[in-house]
């Protein structure tokens, strides 16, 4: 490894984790209302919205936005979206 | 220039940054030790945040006379990292800038000193010291030599302690996202539950932290870990 390839991947590396620092408050929120809508883990959240993302091709980011909107209003959260999300944390399409 | 130098030189620019800071600072000391006409011990001063360590040395009596130095708050390691300047005790016998530290260092059986300042004071505050138990010994050409080769272990230094800071900072991030995440779970959890935005879960966050006197982040586990279950 060169110096400048290391300074460059480490620099590269601060870029990602600020840039994914900056996106990880929405998708935890997700993750905590998944699980409060679920009732399982936090783990199972993650797993059931980034499933859940692959398969209708949105983004984590997007689907958490979509979540956060709905409970943050004081609304009941969509019931086909807690079905569909309750599908795939269970490993079912 | 000395064939000692030229190769010093030569493994100077060769350095490579991933390996520790510390293994870097003690192959320059080691170095200067070969490059510096009548050195026998020497070691790494660097300033932080205005106090003075030694961060490497070859010798366990430069160690122990920094340490001395320190204590006293004085002394010619201390004043070239400081400074960035030069400063030469030719005999601790009979020395007037020093004449407390000298003394102590001549009981040590030191008879010369030579500190230089590295000259990069924007980037860090650190100084090069040799130590010599030889009468006389530290004189105008070892003055150059180590002159000469401070300005090259400045750059390996310098390269050297960006890198490290680099990866601390990675590190931090990666600590900071993990414990970031556990809050705005907790914080996810009272929206649902409540039907609140993250404004609103955090003030509650903030507020049940105090009426229980517990610190956020723990709160925050205990919330995320009773959703679980």
């Amino acid at each position: 490894m060169t110096d400048q390839t290391a300074v460059g991947g480490l620099e590269e590396e601060n870029r990602q984790l600020r840039q994914a620092l900056a996106n990880r408050p929405r998708t935890e929120h997700a993750v905590g209302i998944v699980m409060v809508l679920l009732g399982c883990d936090e783990a199972a959240a993650f797993r059931a919205l980034s499933r859940l993302s692959q398969h209708v091709n949105v983004k984590v980011r997007v689907l958490a936005d979509l979540l956060v909107e709905q409970v943050a209003s004081g609304e009941e959260a969509d019931e086909d979206l807690v079905t569909v999300l309750r599908l795939v944390v269970d490993g079912r399409p | 220039m000395s064939p000692a130098l030229e190769g010093a030189f030569l493994e100077l620019g060769r350095i490579l940054l991933d390996q520790p800071l510390t293994t870097v600072l003690r192959r320059v000391a080691d170095l200067a030790v070969d490059c510096v006409e009548g050195a026998d011990d020497v070691s790494i001063t660097v300033l932080r945040k205005g106090k003075p360590h030694t961060v490497a040395f070859h010798g366990e009596l430069a160690n122990d006379l920094d340490e001395r130095q320190y204590s006293l708050g004085f002394g010619p390691c201390v004043a070239a990292a400081q400074a960035g300047q030069t400063l030469r005790i030719d005999d601790t016998a009979d020395d007037d800038k020093f004449p407390d530290f000298s003394r102590l260092a001549a009981r040590r059986g030191v008879r010369s000193i030579l500190s230089i300042g590295l000259p990069d004071p924007d980037r860090s505050q650190a100084g090069i010291n040799v130590y010599s138990f030889r009468q006389p010994a530290l004189d105008g050409q070892a003055e150059r030599s180590l002159t000469l080769f401070s300005r090259y272990a400045a750059v390996a230094i310098g390269n050297a302690a960006a890198f490290s800071e680099a990866t601390e900072r990675a590190e931090h991030l990666q600590i900071a996202m993990q414990s970031r995440a556990v809050i705005e779970q907790a914080k996810g959890i009272l929206m649902a539950r409540y039907g609140i935005d993250a404004v609103q879960a955090f003030d509650l966050l903030t507020e049940q932290s105090q009426t229980v006197n517990t610190k956020l982040r723990v709160l925050a586990e205990q919330i995320v870990a009773e959703a679980a279950r």
